[in-house]
């Protein structure tokens, strides 16, 4: 058989072109896969609003959120209050928008306390002893089992009521999941050829961590985040519902619909009003992590590419 | 099977003592002097040293868990701290309402949510798989207060289909029934959602599976391939998800029953939380996480049954 | 007399989400009763479509030119229903990998009842009796506990002795086995081909053997046909074939088994190249890119099928520019 010869004699170089970081590039191309298809356009959308409303509650609301207003009160929709007014006379849609505001901030605070938590259990339980592990575990196990509602009623009864108890509800509740997979990630990582390498290198743990498993495991969390969202607005709505979780005048989409339960006869607009948001923002969140967890599903990604 | 069940059983006596284990300690170990405030402001001090003495709260924490479990054992859970009537009575009173509306709930799902999973499965990627696809996406999203709620203004208050508040006449089944459909129907929408989901890619997952090829080769009709041979094997995950679902659905059912009067567990502890009640919410945690361990239990155990291959691996 | 498998001009295309892709192109043969076909092909080839094609089992992207008579009647007019009733009932296939060709959730025993399920003049008892024959027949010991197992019990060559007993007993006009002991190791495998060839008493019929190790159609076949890039390119009787091949492919593929290296070399033998692509239309022979005797016809002109051989109704033939005399 004839060998081969490669033409060595000289390739001009090309000029060195400035190229995004990877990251980016990564972060564009998942953007235009969530916004392919129908569920991801309308996830994109809901979050997006959100969003906003929660960054700019104090411009857009029309009215002050907790103002009474002892004349107006009980009116169904009109020109002056598109959503009408609850029983004390306050501008619905202002509360609705100061609301958002409020909830997304129990949203940050509960989901970040529990991703930091869960998160640094999980790295030590992957790289620390493993009886700790396995404690860990039994105890995330017992956590993750429990109905929810009923360990959530119990902690508002020893703690006291109010946002600061819904945050810590959230946290003990989604920290288990976030520690899972965060461990899961540890461990299948830890024996990688390139993280071996990188320890024989004397990379520190620190930087190991940074470096390699945060980047690794952020597509998994990252989906696990949006899919989240729409469980701690259950919480949220759910408690301040059943007036353990924000206290009066705080206006929070559950406590609108609590205002608007007593009143569901002759004022049915309020629990409208309340429940709005929610629907919107609950499956807007879960339209946006599906579309989300489709576009980083490695078994996708060759499936719709076209041939030349 | 044997073997596989009594390590099962072990399991959960664990889980159930590390549970109330941490309840016991959060409960007692609550800021502030218990006896204040199970008892209120307005107690003397002679009430509260009785109470503490009853309690047995100056002693340590061990002495106090053990003496709790020797007193569970022995049937007492406790006396409600209003009522003074036995915890375990309280229980076995609501306990009924709260299992039949569970009960409803995960049949409207099954009724409702297998066969859809199924009929999208063997016909998949057609126009209303796609639609029962954003559909069921939907019913899982949404929060069981609010479409609580809706369903409440909607079909009670607006249209009068159905009662609004209520469990119905004792005695008289037929009106507990029509009691019972509106609010068992909300509880089990979002499962209605997850479970055709689930049956869908289960199913779909053991269709493509080779084995299903060769009862095609030989002729079997498609049929009873589906009912005989796939089924079993899809329905399998089906099952162990509903034993890990009975903690939100008796979650959900708790505000239910709030949004609709009804009476049950939640009720129960929903009140002893606007009081303070701490035998009451200990005692209910304690019923009903045993019996969410139970089922969780029992749900394995049908797993390992119809499928021999779990048996095997354990 | 009737060819028992008449193909003429078969051509299979399936839709795939990147564009349409050509499996099988003109394909003509014919199989006759009592006869044992290789069907020899490197992956990609299409044999593997072929097979599915006489089994009557093509998936639903499937579209189809040509014909395919089992004992005179064109398989793809008839209704699905039809073809249905034919397979395990006149055609019986035996798949390539024995460990995931059983359901896992049911007994050995009720799989091979449930394969007879077209003998209706039968019960449950006279099939249970009939399964338990067979497994002693594929030499299979203590037949009557293998029936209560579940396949994971099971080592691979049973299992494997297990599918061809069921095929066995649907008492098949055509038996066509898939790549049969390609996932074995290789002592099961000799022993599975024992029993394939014991086999050929039992079957009044055809026998397709679908592979792609040319050793074992030269041990087991009487007739063989070639397969490269979803065209059949050479077909004839096994010696003859082995021992002059006409086509450039053939050769080239009986260059490369091991067992007929005549002389020693430190080289192994491969055809360099690659199989075309089956999504991209293509000129010409499939061949030519890599043939060391293509010329400017054929890179252009698809070749034509050339009869060769004292055969008396063309069923031997070659494809190839460079035997038009």
């Amino acid at each position: 058989m004839s060998e081969l010869h490669f033409d060595v004699t000289g390739v001009a170089p090309t000029p060195a072109i400035r190229a995004a970081p990877a990251w980016l590039r990564r972060a564009a191309g998942l953007a235009r896969a969530v916004l392919a298809g129908p569920m991801g356009k309308v996830g994109a959308v809901s979050v997006g609003l959100m969003l906003i409303l929660a960054v700019s509650a104090g411009i857009l609301a029309p009215y002050d959120p907790i103002a009474i207003a002892p004349m107006d009160r009980l009116e169904g929709p009109s020109l002056s209050h598109p959503l009408g007014t609850d029983q004390l006379g306050r501008d619905l849609l202002s509360r609705v928008i100061e609301g958002t505001r409020t909830v997304m901030e129990v949203v940050v605070a509960g989901i970040g306390g529990a991703l930091a938590i869960g998160l640094s259990m999980g790295l030590v339980a992957g790289y620390g002893p493993r009886l700790l592990a396995s404690l860990l575990m039994l105890i995330s196990d017992v956590v993750m089992s429990l109905p929810m509602m009923l360990f959530a009623l119990a902690m508002t009864a020893m703690l006291g009521g109010g946002l600061g108890t819904v945050v810590l509800v959230v946290i003990a509740f989604m920290v288990p999941a976030y520690f899972r997979v965060a461990r899961g990630q540890t461990l299948t990582l830890k024996g990688a050829d390139y993280i071996v390498a990188a320890r024989a290198m004397g990379a520190s743990p620190l930087r190991i961590i940074m470096r390699h498993l945060l980047p690794n495991m952020a597509g998994p969390l990252l989906v696990l985040i949006a899919m989240d969202v729409p469980t701690v607005i259950g919480i949220e709505s759910g408690l301040s519902f059943l007036g353990q979780g924000a206290q009066p005048p705080t206006p929070t989409w559950g406590s609108i619909l609590r205002d608007g339960f007593a009143f569901i006869r002759q004022a049915p607009h309020i629990v409208l009003a309340g429940g709005l948001p929610i629907l919107i923002a609950t499956v807007g969140f879960t339209f946006f992590s599906e579309a989300l967890r489709d576009a980083l599903d490695p078994r996708l990604v060759g499936k719709k590419a076209r041939r030349p | 099977m044997a073997f596989y069940a009594v390590r099962r059983l072990f399991q959960s006596a664990l889980v159930l003592i590390a549970t109330i284990g941490a309840l016991f300690w959060l409960t007692y170990i609550a800021p502030g002097d218990p006896a204040s405030v199970m008892l209120g402001p307005r107690a003397t001090a002679a009430e509260k040293a009785a109470l503490r003495g009853e309690m047995q709260l100056d002693k340590p924490i061990p002495v106090r868990f053990a003496h709790f479990w020797g007193q569970v054992l022995d049937g007492d859970l406790g006396k409600d701290m209003v009522t003074h009537r036995p915890v375990a009575t309280l229980i076995e009173e609501a306990l009924p309402h709260t299992l039949a509306l569970t009960a409803l709930a995960i049949g409207w799902a099954i009724v409702l949510g297998i066969p859809a999973g199924c009929w999208c499965a063997v016909r998949r990627d057609s126009w209303g798989d796609r639609v029962a696809g954003i559909v069921s996406t939907a019913m899982i999203a949404l929060p069981t207060a609010v479409i609580g709620i809706y369903a409440l203004l909607w079909f009670a208050v607006r249209l009068h289909w159905f009662p609004a508040i209520g469990a119905g006449r004792a005695g008289d089944p037929g009106d507990q029934l029509r009691h019972l459909i509106l609010p068992s129907f909300t509880v089990g929408i979002g499962w209605v959602g997850y479970l055709t989901r689930l049956a869908r890619a289960s199913m779909l997952e053991v269709l493509d599976e080779p084995h299903v090829r060769t009862f095609r080769a030989f002729g079997v009709p498609g049929s009873r391939i589906v009912w005989r041979y796939v089924l079993p094997i899809a329905v399998t995950p089906v099952v162990s998800i509903l034993g890990v679902g009975i903690g939100g659905l008796l979650s959900n059912a708790i505000l239910i029953e709030i949004i609709f009067v009804r009476p049950g567990i939640g009720r129960l502890i929903y009140d002893a939380v606007l009081t303070r009640n701490f035998p009451v919410l200990v005692g209910t945690v304690l019923v009903t996480a045993a019996l969410y361990l139970l089922i969780n239990l029992i749900a394995d155990l049908v797993v390992a049954s119809l499928d021999p291959r779990v048996r095997a691996a354990l | 007399m009737t060819p028992l498998l008449d193909i003429a001009d078969l051509s299979i295309t399936y839709a795939t989400a990147s564009g349409p892709v050509r499996a099988l192109k003109d394909v003509s043969l014919r199989i006759e009763k009592g006869e044992v076909l290789g069907l020899v092909g490197e992956s990609g080839s299409g044999k593997s479509t072929l097979a599915s094609a006489m089994m009557a089992l093509l998936p639903a992207n499937a579209t189809i030119s040509g014909r395919l008579a089992f004992n005179g009647a064109d398989l793809f007019a008839l209704d699905p229903e039809a073809r249905r009733r034919l397979r395990g009932n006149g055609v019986a296939a035996i798949f390539q990998d024995p460990f995931t060709a059983l359901n896992p959730a049911t007994r050995i025993g009720a799989q091979l009842v449930e394969f007879q399920h077209h003998k209706t003049g039968i019960g449950h008892a006279e099939r249970t009796r009939r399964a338990v024959a067979m497994l002693a027949r594929v030499g299979i010991s203590d037949p009557e506990r293998r029936m209560r197992q579940y396949p994971f019990e099971l080592s691979g060559g049973i299992r494997q002795r297990v599918l061809i007993a069921a095929a066995l007993l649907t008492e098949p006009q055509l038996l066509v086995a898939d790549e049969p002991t390609t996932a074995l190791d290789a002592t099961t495998e000799m022993q599975i081909i024992a029993l394939l060839r014991a086999s050929r008493a039992l079957v009044d019929g055809a026998i397709v053997l679908v592979t792609h190790d040319m050793g074992l159609v030269a041990d087991l076949c009487d007739r063989v046909a070639v397969m490269y890039a979803g065209e059949l390119v050479e077909a004839g009787p096994t010696a003859e074939v082995v021992a002059h091949p006409r086509h450039p492919y053939t050769r080239a593929l009986l260059a490369c088994d091991p067992a007929l290296i005549t002389v020693q070399t430190r080289h192994f033998p491969t055809i360099p190249g690659q199989v075309p692509d089956p999504g991209i239309p293509r000129d010409g022979c499939a061949f030519a890119a890599r043939c060391t005797e293509a010329s400017g016809l054929c890179h252009t002109t698809p070749p034509p099928m050339v009869s060769i051989g004292i055969g008396d109704d063309g069923g031997d033939f070659a494809r190839c520019h460079r035997l038009v005399a």
